[in-house]
């Protein structure tokens, strides 16, 4: 990889704009996301986070705006280019969406069998590694996705979005339905691979510890826009009433 | 200094003084060869002087986790081979990646559980058909204990819920079950037509057509086509609402599922299976009667006639066992949707195999029908 791409942000969104008949979620969203830290998408329910994610992700296009991933525009990609730039990006999705008929260890294999030519030994061994660097105990390997509880099966999906080593990890609301003991585990892994890797992370989460305690950015999406960016302790500080109601409900605890 | 190019992705040169190697290109998923690069590193660890050999990256030069796995496998070949390797040199973000891989316990999968051998799975098959008849016995008594106080109180039962699986088991059912049944009379009017024709018998195709259809082919055709839509989606209902533990919900709140999902469902069918046999009567004759008219110069007034002087038994005895096949269908249906367990794929595989059972069932309990008939002399 050259210099001059290290440089580019990791995602880059001008104007965007999304609509359902006439009801619109997005009007002129901007968004800059610098490469490897931490990036939580904030906003209440129905703001529209799971719209802008799956526009990221390249399954929705948006009707309007430019989304630059990685330093190449999406809308102007051919299809090969564009399987390129989806085997960069790794997908956590909210319910893990592991395939019910495999099991974990071969939810994890399966990019590797089917984008990579690495011997089957080799492919073994990288989804084990990004199944114990999920956290997830190796004796669960042969396991179903319907035999894992909650946690475990975030920790399979976060495996399997980690198999190909991505650029960029898009997490829908990782720690909502944890215990607090796994969710600040699954911060401090998130923090790691961070790290570790040098992973961009974008994820959605309403997890308050999560936001303050382990988000280099805070992206706050709110009138059909990002209100706000910054760290949790200066949007907590913002005098835009979203903002002072979102942020109060920590102050009420 | 000499290259070994083993692959268009990553590669491998080598430096006597001090001895080195150096890596370059992407040593990552899609660039490695981890075989190509591993007896490489074997050969060129041969013509280095002793010593620790140092790895170098050249300059834009790509790790990932696979690639730092490759490198481990090579650390490995060359201590097999009495020879060290020194990463020390390697940029700060690539010993970091190796050392994520260090921390790692396990390297290769547990072994699998064992697969049934042939002997061990038929007992397996045979265990669980044991344990799903059971299930189903245990299910129809749980019925029963439901359907008995509410047969006593009818107006104890769900109407409204009845109504709406009328309308999907019955209404819906009508153009796919009069078609089939007045093609299944076409069918049986040209077979029997081209053998009676012979014998100058035209007048008895009438008669041949009105005994099987009322008989066998209405009662048989209705139930099959039922238990391939309502059966299975009965199935198909209930797994799912299983799966997304609306069933649970609804035992939370002390309301039997089987009172408010199963009942409903089976007097429905029980109603709708006996109307549509009547339909399918109808249509099947018709379809007999247009081809016995048309093909073979049997006079209208003639057939209708024969037909009318068959007497009312045949229909009952058809009609009787209308019941019945609504009984076995429902049963089949709620009972294969209520047994789901788990994921989203046992609901197919529970929809399935209550088409198949139930079918089976009809089959099974028409002849049964026949014999028993038969000794009664109907
Ligand atoms: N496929 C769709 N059709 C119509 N409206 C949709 C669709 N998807 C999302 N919406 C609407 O867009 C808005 C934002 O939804 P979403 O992104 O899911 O919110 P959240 O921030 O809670 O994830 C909501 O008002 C929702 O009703
Ligand atoms: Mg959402």
């Amino acid at each position: 990889m050259s210099e001059a791409s290290e440089e580019t942000p990791a995602i880059e969104v001008h104007g965007l704009c999304n609509r359902f008949g006439d009801h619109v979620v997005h009007e002129g969203l901007d968004l800059v996301v610098p490469r490897g830290k931490v990036v939580s998408l904030v906003g209440g329910s129905g703001s529209g986070k799971t719209v802008l994610l799956n526009n990221l992700i390249m399954l929705t296009r948006p009707a309007a705006g430019s989304i630059r991933l990685l330093g190449r525009d999406v809308a102007s990609l051919g299809r090969e280019e564009r399987i390129r730039l989806q085997l960069r990006l790794g997908v956590m999705f909210q319910q893990g969406a592991l395939f019910t008929s495999l099991t974990v260890l071969e939810n994890v294999m399966l990019p590797l069998t089917e984008h990579t030519r690495l011997p089957r030994q080799l492919r073994e061994e990288v989804a084990m590694l990004k199944i114990q660097l999920a956290g997830l105990d190796a004796d669960a390997v042969h396991r179903h996705p319907r035999e894992l509880s909650g946690g475990m099966t975030k920790r399979a999906a976060l495996a399997r979005a980690l198999a190909l080593d991505p650029e960029i990890l898009f997490l829908d609301e990782p720690t909502s339905g944890l215990d607090p003991v796994s969710a600040r585990a699954f911060d401090r892994l998130v923090l790691a691979l961070r790290d570790a890797l040098g992973v961009t992370i974008f994820q959605i989460t309403h997890d308050l510890d999560s936001i303050f305690g382990a988000s280099d950015l805070v992206v706050f999406l709110a009138r059909k826009k990002v209100l706000a960016a910054g760290t949790a302790e200066e949007l907590a500080q913002r005098p835009e009433p979203e903002l002072r109601a979102y942020f109060s409900a920590r102050a009420g605890r | 200094m000499d290259e070994i190019t083993d692959s268009a992705g990553a590669r491998l040169r080598w430096t006597k003084e001090p001895p080195s190697l150096l890596l370059e290109g992407p040593w990552t998923a899609a660039g490695v060869k981890a075989d190509a690069l591993i007896e490489a590193a074997t050969r060129a660890l041969e013509v280095l002087p002793a010593g620790p050999v140092r790895l170098e990256a050249a300059p834009g030069a790509e790790l990932d986790t696979v690639g730092a796995l490759v490198l481990e496998h090579l650390a490995h070949a060359a201590e097999d081979h009495g020879r060290a390797l020194d990463f020390s040199a390697l940029p700060p973000a690539w010993r970091a990646t190796l050392s994520l891989i260090d921390r790692v316990a396990q390297r290769t999968p547990p072994p699998e559980p064992e697969p049934f051998s042939g002997f061990a799975y038929i007992g397996k098959v045979a265990i669980g058909l044991v344990h799903h008849y059971l299930d189903l016995v245990a299910f129809i008594g749980e019925v029963t204990a439901h359907l008995l106080p509410v047969l006593v109180r009818p107006w104890r039962i769900r109407w409204r819920e009845v109504i709406v699986e009328l309308e999907a088991a019955g209404v819906r059912a009508v153009p796919i079950v009069a078609l089939l049944s007045f093609l299944i009379g076409v069918v049986l009017a040209y077979q029997a037509g081209v053998t009676l024709d012979r014998f100058g018998a035209n007048v008895f195709i009438a008669d041949m057509i009105g005994i099987v259809v009322l008989r066998e082919m209405g009662p048989m055709i209705t139930a099959i086509v039922v238990a391939g839509r309502t059966g299975s989606s009965y199935a198909a209902q209930l797994g799912s609402m299983r799966v997304t533990q609306e069933i649970d919900a609804l035992r939370s709140l002390a309301l039997p599922p089987v009172e408010m999902l199963v009942i409903p469902r089976f007097v429905a069918l029980a109603i709708a299976l006996p109307l549509l046999t009547t339909l399918a009567n109808a249509a099947g004759l018709f379809g007999g009667m247009v081809v016995a008219t048309g093909g073979f110069g049997l006079d209208w007034t003639v057939g209708l006639q024969r037909l009318g002087r068959l007497g009312h038994a045949h229909y009952w005895v058809g009609l009787v066992k209308t019941p019945v096949f609504a009984t076995a269908i429902a049963l089949i249906g709620c009972q294969a949707g209520m047994s789901v367990r788990g994921s989203a794929l046992e609901v197919g595989r529970a929809t399935t195999s209550s088409v198949v059972q139930s079918i089976f069932w009809v089959i099974v309990l028409d002849a049964i029908f026949s014999i028993v008939f038969r000794r009664l002399g109907l």
